[in-house]
């Protein structure tokens, strides 16, 4: 009677206390964070996140969720890029190299590189251009070597550093909202133009702030063009228990919610209702 | 240590340890097969099921708050007929007892689902959700009024044999009013406290920050509130009660067995560490260990007994 459990039954399978191998300011209020976890880097997606508990504490409560940012399978370390923007993230950029992070991962869906991917544009708003980076390196992996990462944020002290995405021959496009660096305006300015220089087999994938989001996919949907979107949730237990952290979507001629945690954080385009 | 008894009966449910999920922190037990096996649990509380499918609120439905967690999540559930169609099958694999939470708009629908729950073998016990503050209808409505509390409580308790317990709200003025009112109804045991109801407002949308507009206070926060009412409650009533409240390791489950718990919930640590529940069990058997306790019942109640 009834089908095997999802998941065999393991002890601690995805729940571990990592070492931290490096931690430091990149920019601004940019940090890096490289942790040692085979496991994790061996079989972790691009878009899939970690779920750290930045103290041992009562306060703050819940962990936080970090999208990986770089996978390298061969020394095992995976690496996230954060933003202090709140108390976990502050209690974060305090550790040091040495010091163990309990984290749940790898969770999540992940990108899905499935199918015909010839060249891709990555959009990526303020911190959300963080799971671009596993996405860039997996698409090279891949052989897919067309890759423009369209990046934006309010202003040059908050568009996230675009160095290893140079480094690894992406094509970087900047827009602030106040012009400091690159097209003044939003990133999404630029979409339209790239979306015409592309051709068949062309992927967008984004993540950022909702509007953001919602005009990719807006543009996307008009030239027909294949689109993933990651969704930012403040997220709860990050295994889909509780509920808290859902997306409304469309699910055949229905409406659902779906859990940014479980179901997400990538979804197609198509399927995100913008209602709200 | 295997002289230690941890087992607790809990209205003819035979746990293995007092340890159990608080209804809607654990889904229906399979969220959480990655981390650990769940069989080492007392019981599994499932997330309450409806009559009918529900969505649930819209987002966002959670917002941390000091040492809490405020939530509008709105008993988002697959209704009645897919979890016994579906999801019980998926359940089979699970050997700790199940309760399964339940609650309705109206008490037919109580009723109807005590009813259909009543004929399968699979589940232990049936836990009346009448608390929860986030639903229009139903829920804390009927949690609130100790008349309403007993009338559902008898109507329930009499369409199932199994073992029924009444999730209370902190949501009152007399909690052990309403707690009289739903053993003289029926209830074989009690859970409390759920949720209290809260708010949390964005300074800069200067807007509440969920949907819903308040939303109930779960986790550490809560903790104190809870442990005073069941300490009240345990004195009143002469039905075993699962306490919930805010329980983070084995001192907090040990502070709700010693105000009168005999069996406890954890919930929202559950998002924190998903092996909370068996970290707590391991600690009550080394407390007991060290304090040469033999029977973890001996504890239960024993700062007023």
């Amino acid at each position: 009677m009834g089908q095997a459990p999802k998941c065999f039954l393991g002890v601690n399978g995805m729940k571990a206390n990592v070492k931290v191998m490096a931690n430091f300011r990149v920019k601004e209020n940019y940090y890096l964070m490289e942790l040692q976890r085979p496991e994790v880097a061996k079989n972790a997606r691009a878009g899939q996140f970690i779920h750290a508990r930045c103290k041992d504490s009562k306060d703050p409560l819940l962990r936080r969720p970090f999208s990986i940012y770089s996978l390298d399978s061969d020394k095992g370390r995976i690496k996230i890029l954060y933003e202090i923007k709140g108390m976990g993230t502050e209690l974060l950029s305090k550790y040091k190299e040495g010091d163990f992070l309990d984290i749940m991962a790898p969770l999540g869906n992940g990108f899905n590189l499935e199918g015909n991917i010839s060249s891709a544009i990555l959009v990526g708003g303020g911190i959300g251009g963080a799971p671009l980076m596993a996405l860039a390196e997996s698409l090279k992996g891949r052989g897919i070597n067309r890759i423009y990462f369209l990046v934006g944020a309010q202003s040059k002290d908050k568009l996230i550093p675009t160095v290893d995405f140079e480094s690894l021959g992406v094509n970087v496009i900047t827009a602030t909202d106040d012009g400091s660096e690159g097209h003044r305006g939003y990133i999404t300015d630029l979409l339209p133009m790239k979306l015409k220089e592309s051709s068949e087999g062309c992927t967008v994938f984004a993540c950022g702030p909702r509007p953001m989001l919602k005009a990719v996919a807006q543009i996307c949907a008009r030239k027909n063009i294949p689109c993933q979107l990651s969704l930012e949730e403040i997220i709860s237990c990050g295994v889909g228990a509780c509920q808290g952290c859902v997306c409304k979507v469309k699910d055949n001629d229905t409406e659902t919610y779906h859990r940014v945690c479980l179901e997400g954080p990538v979804f197609d385009s198509g399927e995100v209702v913008w209602d709200v | 240590m295997s002289k230690i008894n941890l087992s607790v009966d809990i209205a003819g449910i035979k746990m293995q340890n007092p340890v159990t999920t608080a209804s809607g922190t654990f889904g229906f037990g399979l969220d959480y097969l990655d981390y650990f096996d769940v069989n080492q649990l007392g019981a599994v509380v499932t997330k309450t099921i409806t009559i009918n499918r529900r969505m649930g609120n819209p987002p966002p439905r959670i917002i941390e708050t000091p040492s809490g967690l405020l939530n509008s999540i709105g008993l988002a559930n697959p209704g009645i007929d897919e979890f016994i169609q579906s999801t019980l099958l998926d359940l089979e694999h699970i050997k700790a007892p199940i309760i399964v939470s339940i609650a309705g708009d109206t008490e037919e629908e109580y009723v109807e689902l005590a009813e259909r729950l009543d004929k399968v073998d699979k589940i232990a016990g049936i836990e009346l959700n009448v608390s929860c503050p986030n639903v229009r209808m139903g829920g804390i409505q009927f949690g609130v009024c100790p008349e309403q509390v007993n009338r559902l409580t008898k109507a329930s308790a009499a369409a199932t044999q199994k073992p029924l317990i009444v999730k209370l709200t902190p949501n009152v003025t007399d909690i052990v009013e309403v707690a009289c009112a739903a053993v003289e109804g029926g209830a074989r045991s009690l859970s409390l406290i759920n949720t209290l109801l809260g708010m949390s407002i964005d300074i800069n949308k200067r807007k509440p920050v969920l949907a819903n507009n308040v939303g109930g206070l779960a986790g550490p926060a809560i903790r104190p509130v809870a442990v005073r009412m069941v300490w009240q409650v345990a004195q009143a009533v002469d039905v075993p009660i699962i306490g919930v409240g805010g329980i983070c390791d084995y001192r907090d489950a040990l502070e709700f067995i010693m105000a009168g718990a005999a069996s406890v919930g954890v919930g929202t640590w559950n998002f924190v560490n998903p092996t909370a529940c068996v970290d707590i069990i391991e600690g009550l058997r080394c407390f007991c260990l060290e304090q040469g306790v033999k029977d973890i019942n001996e504890l239960v109640g024993c700062s007023w007994k």
